[in-house]
């Protein structure tokens, strides 16, 4: 479900920064090497958070930035429990 | 300007109208309304109230707009001060009363202060005092809102709070749309009921702005004042069309071309204007030309009243010279140097003409750069079909702050997701990288808080 929502505002996200994927998005693609930039990141973060109500970045004190896009849905699903 | 003075004060204590005039009705609610006659009437049945409050330091907290109005008359030349009080918790109040510097406070409901309270509506039973007859000079004490929340309170006589009001003979039915409790709102009702045959129609604050457009309809309301943010929202709503305006007033909030040119197209036989004021200072200038700012020439100009520059930030400064200089309460200073008070409110010189660039306080840091959404907010509007536009920063964990930005679109716009495309592309040209928003969405609505300015968090 945490997987399904984060898809689809990655691609709102590459939308609104007119980015494009360089390859498919799957479990072990590097975030920052799948075409979305940094500004496009802040963006998912923030619409992220507008829908779910949290931003796991802001608010753990250590978190292990994740690279690969499973860690990244990772992050969230913790968060959320 | 005591002419206007006697005017109000003399509603009640001259017998020189006409019973034509009398019986005028001019201050209009959704249910009731009162002439000269129906407060005379009031003031002899709360002669008791009137008595007891009379020389002493009152807060007057009323709910209904109406009630409130009609206290603003009976109380004025009676207590020596008036603190109108916004919509605010009882604690709130109680941190304002503590300070001992109000006598009572007069409500139309039930309240747990830490002061006397009379409720307008009781049946009070006070000692039967002789009326002061003496005039005492009223200090009408202002709320107006601090940048943390709490209202700071400027205290203001009735001379300067009608500095800019004009007499008229004409019949002029203004809509209160702005709350009697704030600078903007009393500046509208003192203007309506200083001329003899103006009225004021002032609906319940609880009305949503389409009741609001039907009562100022059937009343045929012809002079209008609102926030730039408020006439947008008048403006997406057909029932615009059927109102006869003469008189439209614009301020509180940068009134941008665009605003301007639209209310010239929907009322071609208006007079427009927008005004410059803060509740310190009061009103600070008006202009009629249709354009946006003011005349360079207002700046550093000496006959000016009052006194204008712009400080080294290219913020606004005013000089105060009648209003008082202090807060009530907090008895803080509200002027620095030489009298001058900063408004906080950026400029621009742009050719002959001074342009508001937003609030000084309201800039976002994005990667390093300020912006002023006003100024993003502005050139988005520039496109016809965008009706309103908010730019808010959004924190974020991993860069600072981004730009969001939410628009109402025209009726008109069939793909909003194309022309959203196609406004990013056209902001390239018109905005630094950094000032084009990250997200643009577009929106049903746009929130404005109780004084008709967008809600900016």
């Amino acid at each position: 479900m945490m997987e399904k929502t984060i898809r689809k505002y990655f691609d709102e996200a590459l939308n609104a920064t007119g980015s494009k994927l360089n390859q498919e998005l799957n479990n072990n693609t590097v975030l920052l090497e799948s075409g979305l930039d940094s500004l496009g990141f802040a963006l998912l973060v923030a619409l992220l958070e507008e829908e779910l109500g949290f931003d796991p970045f802001a608010e753990l004190d250590d978190v292990l930035y994740p690279s690969t896009f499973s860690e990244f849905v990772q992050v969230y699903e913790q968060f959320k429990k | 300007m005591s002419s206007s003075k006697s005017k109000i004060t003399s509603y009640l204590k001259q017998p020189l109208f006409s019973r034509e005039e009398r019986e005028h009705k001019f201050l209009l609610g959704s249910e009731r309304s009162f002439s000269i006659k129906d407060l005379q009437e009031i003031e002899n049945e709360r002669e008791n109230i009137l008595g007891y409050i009379a020389g002493k330091s009152i807060a007057i907290f009323l709910e209904d707009e109406l009630q409130l109005s009609s206290w603003l008359i009976l109380t004025e030349s009676i207590v020596a001060e008036l603190y109108i009080l916004p919509v605010m918790s009882e604690e709130e109040m109680n941190n304002i009363f503590n300070s001992k510097l109000i006598d009572l406070v007069l409500t139309d409901r039930s309240i747990d202060v830490n002061i006397e309270s009379i409720n307008i509506h009781d049946q009070c039973s006070f000692p039967a005092k002789k009326k002061n007859t003496k005039n005492v000079k009223t200090n009408w004490v202002l709320p107006t809102s601090g940048t943390t929340g709490l209202p700071k309170f400027v205290p203001h006589s009735l001379s300067t709070l009608t500095r800019t009001t004009k007499k008229s003979k004409k019949s002029f039915i203004w809509g209160a749309l702005y709350s009697i409790k704030r600078m903007a709102g009393i500046q509208v009702f003192l203007q309506a009921i200083s001329s003899q045959n103006s009225k004021i129609l002032i609906p319940d604050s609880s009305l949503g702005i389409d009741s609001k457009l039907d009562l100022f309809i059937s009343h045929n309301v012809n002079c209008l004042s609102a926030t730039p943010s408020m006439w947008r929202k008048i403006l997406m709503n057909k029932k615009h069309m059927l109102m006869n305006l003469e008189n439209i007033t614009l301020g509180g909030e940068m009134s941008d071309q665009n605003i301007l040119n639209k209310l010239k197209e929907a009322y071609p036989m208006a007079r427009i204007r927008h005004i410059y004021a803060t509740t310190e200072a009061g009103v600070i200038f008006s202009i009629t030309d249709n354009k946006e700012g003011f005349p360079k020439s207002f700046i550093n100009e000496k006959n000016r009243q009052p006194e204008l520059k712009i400080s080294k930030k290219s913020t606004l400064l005013v000089k105060l010279n009648s209003a008082s200089k202090k807060y009530k309460i907090t008895n803080t200073s509200i002027a620095y140097e030489n009298n001058y008070i900063d408004t906080g409110d950026l400029v621009e010189i742009v050719g002959d003409r001074v342009l508001f660039r937003g609030r000084e306080s309201g800039k976002i840091n994005v990667g390093g750069n300020l912006v002023s959404p006003e100024k993003i907010e502005n050139i988005i509007m520039m496109n016809e079909k965008i009706i309103m536009c908010k730019v808010i920063p959004k924190v974020s964990s991993i860069i600072g702050n981004i730009l969001f930005c939410e628009i109402v679109l025209g009726s008109n716009v069939l793909d909003s997701k194309k022309f959203i495309e196609g406004l990013k592309i056209k902001l390239k040209k018109d905005l630094n990288d950094y000032e084009i928003p990250s997200l643009i969405r577009a929106v049903d609505n746009i929130e404005l808080n109780e004084t008709g300015k967008i809600i900016r968090k």
